[in-house]
């Protein structure tokens, strides 16, 4: 889903060059997953816009720092972690926020249950699971299944231990499973 | 049965973080646990999300947001379609050019706006020395930039300017190498300097051409408003100021202007001139408009022109016909009608060969 060497190449032009088409590609290839990070914190897809375009433009103008970050992806969802959490403080609705509050939103799944060997009714169960998930487990599972992070870039952004992370999508999936489970033993009957 | 692990290393694998000793595991237990094949199966089926098409779109429309909300804030940055209506360049008595159309033609030929970056030091130190920026056109086609501190520029064919990242904080100098009409913003405490292999420009907010290619044997500035002063390579003593509608004429090859025998720079200054009736019809800056303009040109100089606006290379097989001189206009007209026209009031011969033009008898 990612592509690291898009990113670093995105990342040097824009350090180097000012190169605005890298940008612009930087822009389109993170908004809509970092958009929906931002939600997660400040509940409100206006707010969020705003946060990650924040963000982006804090980004343009250090653009000359660019160069140095290690780890594009992970800074940008650090940023708008910490900006999303920054505004939450000015509009003194919260002090602080933690994983256990944030209210995740999932990607509506464009998929044919025919082509999933499941029946449409299958496919809202499992939906539903992975809906009532806690927000802990939901955002991890978010971040890897949709944005394809990595368990060490997770850790890093949402400041938890792989060992966290391996246990709340084990949680997740065991879960998915169960409704499966529920399923076949209904249809087998 | 340890179901923990078993989901622990699904997920490690569905993520892409397993190592081969983990999905070795996996297989194992998978075989111990044959009730968890079907589940397996099904999650590994719907592991996988599409990308929703629409969010592309949803992208972009948060981008010219943002250009937008960081244009407000005086972030130099994006000069969408609007803006460049808005930038166009009027002449004193107000008519419009068509910037649009040549905006179009100038993205249809392939501008190359490189962007370039080099270091200084020698030695290594990977610092932040200052880089270089760079917009360059080919042969063929013209670009238009805006500076950082709000300057316009628009770069005909075969041209170059550069300026060091730190343009526009303390110091607002450029190098041009080739064409290129300015629109300077005002701005008192910063002149801003034009420097070109035989002259430098110095001005604090006009409107002016500066002409100024390497293989040319003439350097002139044309100045439409404002005022400007120019000072000549070699001669930091003297200054030359400029008024509206005069232009100065830089040559290094003293047989052009003088008959002066000396290598130093050879100066005139001229008034501007008109290729029509109407008062805005300036020769000068007629390539703004996406037109080719000559008045007595010889056949030589207006090839070389011809060259850069085509991006084709023309030469004299017989060197009799580089004398020839000709006046007229190019507009829309491609390369073969171009030289089409030229022969109905001269005689010569042509061939080409893609881009290459061979003149004959």
């Amino acid at each position: 889903m990612f592509h690291a060497n898009d990113i670093k190449e995105w990342q040097r032009r824009i350090s180097l060059y000012d190169d605005e088409v890298a940008y612009r590609e930087l822009f389109l290839h993170f908004y809509k997953p970092l958009q929906k990070f931002a939600v997660s914190f400040v509940k409100s897809a206006e707010t969020a816009e705003e946060v990650v375009s924040d963000v982006f433009i804090s980004l343009w103008e250090r653009r000359q720092q660019l160069e140095n970050v290690n780890n594009l992806q992970v800074y940008m969802y650090v940023s708008v972690k910490n900006t999303a959490l920054k505004y939450l403080l000015r509009q003194k609705k919260q002090s602080a926020i933690t994983i256990d509050e944030l209210s995740v939103e999932l990607a509506s799944p464009h998929q044919d249950p025919e082509q999933m060997l499941l029946t449409a009714e299958m496919l809202t169960r499992i939906e539903a699971a992975i809906e009532g998930l806690p927000p802990r487990c939901k955002i991890i599972f978010k971040l890897i299944r949709e944005d394809g992070l990595k368990y060490k870039e997770i850790a890093e952004i949402l400041n938890v231990s792989v060992k966290t992370i391996d246990n709340q999508l084990a949680v997740a999936l065991a879960k998915i499973a169960r409704v499966l489970n529920v399923q076949l033993k209904k249809s087998s009957r | 049965m340890n179901n923990k692990r078993i989901w622990e290393l699904i997920g490690r694998k569905l993520a892409g973080e397993a190592s081969a000793e983990e999905l070795q595991e996996l297989e194992g237990l998978l075989r111990e646990h044959p009730d968890l094949h079907f589940p397996v199966e099904a999650i590994s089926n719907i592991w996988k999300t599409t990308p929703d098409p629409a969010e592309r779109a949803e992208g972009e429309e948060a981008h010219t947001r943002l250009i937008n909300r960081m244009q407000e804030r005086g972030i130099s940055i994006g000069l969408p379609a609007e803006e460049q209506q808005a930038a166009v360049f009027q002449l004193e008595d107000g008519k419009r050019r068509s910037w649009l159309r040549y905006v179009a033609a100038a993205a249809v030929a392939g501008v190359l706006i490189a962007a370039a970056a080099w270091w200084w030091q020698p030695s290594g130190k990977a610092a932040h020395s200052p880089a270089i920026s760079e917009v360059a056109t080919r042969n063929g086609s013209r670009t238009s930039v805006q500076l950082p501190d709000g300057s316009h520029v628009w770069l005909n064919a075969g041209s170059k300017l550069t300026y060091g990242k730190d343009f526009g904080n303390n110091n607002r100098e450029v190098n041009l190498s080739g064409e290129a009409f300015f629109d300077i913003a005002k701005n008192a405490d910063y002149p801003f300097i034009i420097h070109t292999a035989r002259m430098d420009v110095k001005v604090l907010g006009t409107r002016f051409n500066l002409k100024a290619y390497p293989g040319d044997k003439i350097t002139e500035a044309t100045l439409l408003q404002g005022s400007i002063e120019a000072s000549l390579k070699g001669r930091p003593g003297e200054r030359i100021i400029l008024k509206p509608t005069e232009k100065i004429l830089v040559s290094d090859d003293s047989s052009a202007l003088h008959t002066l025998k000396t290598n130093e720079p050879v100066m005139a200054v001229k008034h501007l001139t008109y290729y029509a009736e109407q008062e805005d019809a300036i020769v000068e800056t007629s390539w703004m408009e996406n037109k080719l303009v000559f008045r007595d040109e010889s056949f030589a100089s207006l090839a070389a022109r011809m060259e850069r606006w085509y991006g084709v290379t023309i030469q004299f097989a017989d060197k009799q016909k580089e004398e020839l001189r000709f006046t007229g206009v190019f507009a829309q007209e491609n390369i073969q009608q171009a030289l089409q026209a030229l022969q109905m009031t001269a005689a010569f011969n042509y061939t080409i060969h893609g881009t290459e033009i061979i003149i004959n008898q």
